[in-house]
């Protein structure tokens, strides 16, 4: 993965816990990047194994980690980092998620070295649509969550998510259903 | 230009959108553009699916419905076996039915814009991708800047991590040393300190006390800078420090480097302590560091093995006194006690440096520091050769003990038998079972063992003191026995009495004999006093000599109470003879003699003087020999001694008269192996023969006149065979001398201790007379005729005389033995044969008138 998502985390620990939670984390993990730039990729292990230890360190599950994670995504990072892409995505919530699968694809042509999911968007109605997840990677299925929850805060519209489908339960892909 | 539409011609189309494809409504490649066949020629009437992949979104299946669910988004598709993305949109045109897509290539580098052949003017000039890839370029570039930045701060940062741990490290040392360290200036202002030397409020330096800001002002002015280190001892409290300053001229400081030597001190002080008691150690004592090798020694331990201290220094214990006798394995022994850090103690043969080797003792341990790590090894040795040979011996003694034909008891400190030997067992008839724990005096004394000797016995246990004693025991039986008893202290090497030790012999049968020999002694005591001696005893342990019976005799005066009768004998002796006891009896007493004989004088009540011959003779000694008893005689030999003195003075007076007399005396051996010589002959020789007695003992015989050589042989002869004595007259010739008429009388004297004869005679000169025998001859021719005459006359007229005298002498004598009956006194004279006178007093009747009294001579 990009270094922009271990940065991510790293902010996030830094921010909520300070720096020495962060070095402990580090330390726990094993991994030794001191500074994680953004558009280079690091193997996904350093981002498990980060997620591993801030899941230790805070006492929580990795899908509580995960789920804290795919927020900051959405709030702190793509707000920060891309804010006018972000707003670029659309004037509210729906249309976001509409957009969602040309964004990601758009990022997908920015970032050649990247192996990203693919979002696609169905049953799009007034208050809700379906959301469906293709990943080749597994596990982040409560980041993909995060991410849902965390663009219903930046547009200010709560959310409630369902998932309708997942690859734990023998589906080809992870779908949720978004309704606000 | 028309609102309804935009229409382009092919070549203004191409212009605008080079990589365009269209599709039929069948999917058939229609037409593309030029930049796009450029890449990827012969697309044309292919069908779509065929060389077109959609990469975004994903498609399950191409086909023309799901193609036309793209439109109104961006799309991204992949020229098949080409690494060539595109992206951009799909539109359908009305009219036609047909599938326009407009989009332009995504390349990362223009690097990829060239490995497709294409080039700058094959896009569009809308077409922003050629100026994203310059922008990208220059990102890059940046992004390569800021990369090799981040590695060079990565780098640098960790860099600083790992001196910043080491800073931290290097800081521990001081910070966590126990030590106090300080840093000075070089006025002596303090300017650092760790927190051990914050904890010192001052210090004594020189008997004077200085706080610990103040100290190094003094010190300073002391420190020679130039030295590379100095070091000074302080004392804080009852704990001594030593300061090591390190001048640092260039850095403008002296670091100085505390250290607490208080527990060093204290060791250095037990080490020299030690050190010294090592060094007089009679035992060798040696450090070993771990590998064993010495590298301390004693005296002792020089003494000991001869060797010199360089010898030693470097070498293992082993190395020096292995030898031929040393037992391997208790070496091996040693070897893995050491290994192990273990102590050992072994007792091998050590040999010296010349080969000679003792018994050896050593004991070894591993002086271990506080976290128990072996650090050197402490071993001592000591020469127990003689302790060895007395443990020999003491196996040697037990067996004696056990095996001895005496009896061995063995006691605690009050008397209680704790051992004993079979020959008690077998003795005693008691079993050890019953004899344990008891009293050996308790068990086995009896009705008629003297209660003096068992009196004694107990004072001598009570006191602790060694004892002797002869005593009357009884066995299990009841049957006594005689018993010599030899009994010892055993004191502890504490000097504390810890039992005894006795030796019993049986002197049953010794008894019966002594008995018997007093029995026999007192008989011959008895026989001597008959005979006349005093019998006196000696003995020395009381000092008391009895006499058998009164010297009364000898003295003149009878003992009393005040004075002894030994005493009174002493006192008694002349002056002049009181040495010669003195002496016997320093003799005696030394061990010097063993018996005496001794002739002195007494000086009796009347100051006459006693002779006695006193002789004695050791009868009892103790186990050193020296004398216990001594008997002896004293014998009256007063009247011997006169005789002796009477003897003497006639051999005197015959000494001087056989000088004296003008004859020569001698003495005359015959041998038993037939030699025969004159022994002695008197001085008058030279006076008489003009001889030196050398050359008359030589040559006398060969001067015999030649007509007497026979006859002397003869008489000679007899002389030896039959002892005969003889008086001859022999005539000798002495060359330059007439011849000489010798007279010689010898008889028999003595036998010598070699079995002599020795005959003494006279020899004297009678030439003389032999003429006037001569001269004489002729007168005496003339006078016989007058004397046959005389003669004639005289024994006629005796005759006549003689038988009237005869009757009137034995008449006389009749009568006087009778009771003056007159008859029987007249029968008596009548018989008339009393007492006839004898021929000789009829020749001294007649001598008298034969005239001369020399021709006596010659009878």
């Amino acid at each position: 993965m990009y270094g922009i998502v271990n940065k991510a985390i790293e902010d996030l620990v830094k921010e909520n816990f300070g720096e020495d939670k962060w070095e402990a984390i580090k330390l726990r993990s094993g991994v030794d990047v001191d500074f994680f730039i953004s558009n280079e990729p690091y193997d996904d292990d350093i981002t498990y194994k980060l997620a591993g230890a801030v899941a230790e360190e805070m006492n929580l599950t990795v899908g509580q980690v995960l789920h804290a994670f795919g927020e900051w995504w959405i709030l702190r990072t793509g707000k920060e980092k891309y804010g006018g892409l972000m707003e670029a995505g659309g004037d509210n919530l729906r249309e976001f998620l509409v957009n969602l699968p040309v964004f990601h694809n758009r990022v997908m042509l920015i970032y050649p070295k990247l192996t990203p999911p693919e979002f696609k968007v169905s049953d799009v109605a007034e208050r809700s649509i379906h959301v469906h997840y293709h990943s080749a990677r597994l596990g982040l299925q409560e980041f993909v969550r995060g991410l849902l929850s965390g663009l219903g805060k930046m547009y200010q519209t709560p959310v409630t998510l369902e998932l309708l489908q997942t690859r734990d339960t023998g589906a080809t892909h992870e779908v949720f259903k978004v309704s606000w | 230009m028309n609102t309804d539409g935009v229409f382009f011609d092919a070549q203004q189309f191409n212009r605008l959108y080079p990589f365009y494809i269209q599709l039929d409504e069948n999917l058939i490649i229609e037409s593309y553009g030029k930049s796009l066949e450029k890449m990827a020629p012969g697309f044309k009437k292919k069908p779509f699916e065929e060389l077109i992949r959609f990469k975004r979104p994903y498609l399950e299946k191409a086909d023309r419905e799901s193609i036309l669910s793209l439109v109104n988004q961006m799309i991204v598709i992949d020229l098949v076996n080409k690494k060539i993305s595109l992206r951009g949109q799909l539109e359908i045109l009305n009219d036609s039915g047909k599938v326009l897509f407009i989009g332009t290539p995504w390349f990362g580098s223009m690097e990829q814009v060239k490995e497709n052949g294409l080039n700058i003017h094959d896009f569009a000039f809308h077409d922003p991708l050629i100026d994203l890839l310059h922008v990208l370029k220059t990102q890059e570039i940046t992004n390569t800047d800021l990369k090799q930045l981040l590695t060079t701060v990565n780098q640098q940062r960790k860099d600083l991590k790992v001196a910043t741990k080491q800073v931290e490290e290097i800081a521990m040392f001081p910070n966590e040393n126990p030590d106090p360290l300080f840093r000075i200036r070089l006025d002596g202002e303090m300017i650092m300190m760790n927190p051990a030397a914050e904890k010192f409020d001052s210090f004594q330096y020189r008997d004077k006390t200085y706080s610990k800001i103040d100290i190094w002002k003094v010190l300073i002015s002391e420190i020679d800078l130039e030295k590379e280190r100095w070091t000074f001892e302080v004392a804080a409290g009852d704990q001594i420090f030593s300061f090591l300053c390190r001048p640092l001229l260039t850095k403008g400081y002296v670091n100085i480097y505390g250290r607490n030597v208080t527990a060093q001190k204290q060791n250095e002080e037990e080490l020299k302590r030690l050190s010294l008691v090592a060094s007089a150690n009679e035992s060798g004592i040696v450090f070993t560091h771990l590998d064993g090798k010495i590298y301390w020694a004693n005296k002792g331990f020089t003494d000991l093995t001869g060797y010199e201290t360089e010898d030693i220094i470097g070498k293992t214990s082993i190395d020096l006194l292995k030898g031929k006798s040393t037992n391997k394995e208790e070496l091996r022994k040693m070897v893995d006690a050491f290994e192990k850090g273990e102590s050992f103690n072994i007792e091998v043969a050590h040999y010296r440096k010349d080969g000679s080797w003792f018994w050896g003792r050593s004991k070894g341990q591993a002086i271990k520091s506080d976290n128990g790590q072996v650090m050197q090894y402490f071993a001592m040795t000591e020469d127990i050769t003689e302790e060895k040979a007395l443990y020999q011996r003491l196996e040697t003694l037990s067996k004696i003990a056990e095996d001895n034909i005496n009896s061995v008891v063995i006691t605690d400190q009050e008397g209680k038998i704790t051992w004993v030997n079979k020959s008690f067992l077998e003795l005693s008839g008691y079993s050890f079972e019953e004899v344990a724990g008891k009293k050996p005096g308790h068990l086995m004394q009896g009705p008629d063992t003297d209660p003096q000797t068992v009196a004694y016995l107990s004072k001598q246990i009570k006191a602790g003191q060694p004892f002797t004693a002869e005593i009357l025991n009884y066995n299990k039986n009841k049957k006594p026995y005689w018993l010599r008893i030899l009994g010892q202290p055993i004191y502890s090497s504490e000097d504390e009495l810890i039992g005894f030790f006795a030796l019993e012999q049986d002197i049953t049968r010794e008894h019966e004999v002594d008995e018997e020999i007093k029995a026999a002694e007192n008989k011959f005591l008895i026989s001597l006093q008959k005979i006349g001696d005093n019998v006196w005893d000696h003995d020395f342990r009381t000092g008391i000599t009895t006499f058998s019976k009164s010297i009364s005799d000898l003295l003149g005066i009878e003992p009393n109470e005040e004075v002894t009768t030994a005493k009174l004998w002493w006192e008694s002796v002349h002056p002049d003879d009181i040495a010669k006891l003195e002496e016997q009896d320093r003799n005696y007493r030394s061990g010097k003699s063993d018996s005496h004989a001794a002739e002195y004088r007494l000086r009796h009540k009347s100051d006459s003087i006693k002779w006695v011959l006193d002789r004695g003779v050791v009868i009892e000694k103790d186990r050193h020999g020296l004398p216990l008893r001594i008997v002896g005689t004293h014998t009256d030999i007063t009247s011997i001694k006169q005789t002796e003195k009477d003897l003497e003075n006639r051999v005197n007076q015959f000494k001087s008269l056989s000088e004296n007399i003008p004859a020569i005396v001698y003495e005359y051996e015959f041998h038993q192996d037939g030699r025969e010589n004159f022994k002695y002959v008197s001085p008058a020789v030279e006076e008489i023969f003009g001889l030196t007695i050398e050359e008359f003992r030589k040559n006398i015989i060969h001067y015999i006149h030649e007509e007497d050589r026979e006859r002397f042989h003869v008489i000679n002869k007899a002389a030896r065979d039959l002892h005969q004595s003889f008086v001859e007259n022999f005539r000798v010739v002495i060359p330059g001398r007439s011849t000489t008429w010798l007279s010689v009388s010898s008889s028999f004297s003595y036998y010598t201790e070699s079995g002599s004869m020795v005959f003494t005679g006279i020899i004297s000169d009678i030439t003389q007379q032999k003429d006037l025998e001569i001269r004489l001859v002729k007168a005496r021719e003339e006078a016989m005729k007058l004397a046959r005459t005389k003669e004639a006359f005289l024994a006629n007229m005796s005759h006549e005389i003689r038988t009237p005298l005869n009757g009137i002498i034995g008449m006389i004598r009749e009568l006087a033995k009778m009771e003056l009956s007159f008859p029987a006194q007249q029968q008596h004279t009548l018989s008339g044969h009393t007492f006839p006178p004898t021929s000789k007093a009829r020749q001294r009747v007649s001598l008298p008138q034969s005239g001369d009294e020399r021709l006596r001579l010659n009878y």
